[in-house]
């Protein structure tokens, strides 16, 4: 099969699944006598991987995919309380201390992998002590997610993909520890977290 | 998927065959079986191989030629699931190769094949 075949046909498959096979796909077609039945082959192929990307993505209850759907059920509740401790001290907008303060919530309740309690609960007040109180807020409000933030959600996807692992608190503890020039990040340090220990402490239980 | 396109795979068995490559095989008519995952594993049960040299194999093996997109699905499902792991690559081929976990699920489906195998045929037998 001709390169040009080889990389049309690969291009057919979901993004996801390009990221992981994309090079070896094309060789290997590149390899492989071409034919109308080959081609079919990889087109079904396609459908498939896409048919079950759709169904990975799917979150009973929802129609479609969201943005969440990728996070683990603890991971999903740090965010709300990440939300929470936003509106509580009456934030327009959700930093990177509010999200550590829901991972920490959310942590306690999971008995902390990387973290005791004390420590944990030390965390919590170091980062709790630089918020601005100001008038609190309703719950209901849209809040939007600061800049950095989507940067350390964006980490922590990078981080649990690396894995294949849906988004859990422990990633979402190496995103704010990688957006290294946040006070969130500059607290967690200071506790002893360190980024490589901890990946590698994630892939040896993987 | 599986169920649906068997009986097209066994199409494209007949005319890959027709095509060349393997000259006998007398399995790709009554006796055609496909399960994709399970050919990978019992290919990659005598050793790393990457693709192509899969295909060969399982066509040693029983007579079926799996298609490209076939494998790679096969290969996908398999690697998630971690019962094979992706090897370094050497000149420009994808090698694999089984895990404990692949091993011990190959060894389990194919005691209750060989219960199954035996069981018909004794049957047929006593006929």
């Amino acid at each position: 099969m001709t390169r040009r075949m080889a990389c049309f046909l690969t291009s057919l498959y979901p993004r996801r699944w390009r990221e992981r096979y994309r090079e070896e796909f094309v060789e290997f077609l590149q390899g492989h006598p071409s034919g109308i039945f080959a081609t079919l082959n990889v087109i079904t192929g396609a459908l498939y991987q896409h048919w079950r990307a759709l169904r990975e993505h799917h979150v009973p209850g929802t129609r479609r995919a969201t943005v969440f759907s990728t996070y683990e059920g603890r991971a999903r509740r740090a965010i709300f309380f990440a939300r929470y401790e936003a509106s509580h001290v009456g934030s327009r907008i959700i930093e990177a201390d509010h999200l550590l303060l829901g991972v920490l919530r959310e942590h306690g309740d999971a008995g902390g992998r990387f973290l005791n309690a004390s420590t944990a609960t030390a965390i919590s007040e170091s980062a709790r002590s630089q918020l601005i109180s100001g008038e609190r807020r309703d719950i209901s409000g849209d809040l939007p997610l600061s800049e950095q933030c989507k940067r350390i959600l964006a980490y922590s996807y990078e981080e649990a993909e690396r894995l294949r692992h849906r988004v859990g608190i422990e990633h979402l503890l190496l995103g704010i520890l990688r957006e290294d020039k946040s006070h969130a990040a500059s607290i967690l340090r200071n506790s002893g977290l360190d980024l490589d220990a901890m990946r590698a402490k994630l892939a040896r239980e993987a | 998927l599986q169920a649906g396109s068997a009986s097209w795979h066994d199409y494209y068995v007949r005319r890959s065959t027709k095509r060349s490559v393997v000259k006998s095989e007398p399995e790709s008519g009554l006796g055609y079986f496909s399960d994709p995952p399970l050919l990978v594993l019992a290919s990659l049960a005598s050793g790393p191989k990457h693709g192509h040299a899969m295909i060969e194999d399982i066509v040693g093996l029983c007579g079926t030629r799996l298609g490209p997109g076939t494998l790679y699905g096969a290969i996908t499902r398999l690697e998630q699931d971690r019962l094979i792991e992706s090897l370094p690559p050497e000149d420009r081929r994808y090698p694999y190769r089984i895990t404990p976990k692949g091993a011990a699920l190959l060894h389990a489906k194919l005691s209750t094949l060989q219960r199954l195998a035996r069981a018909g045929l004794r049957r047929l037998e006593a006929q």
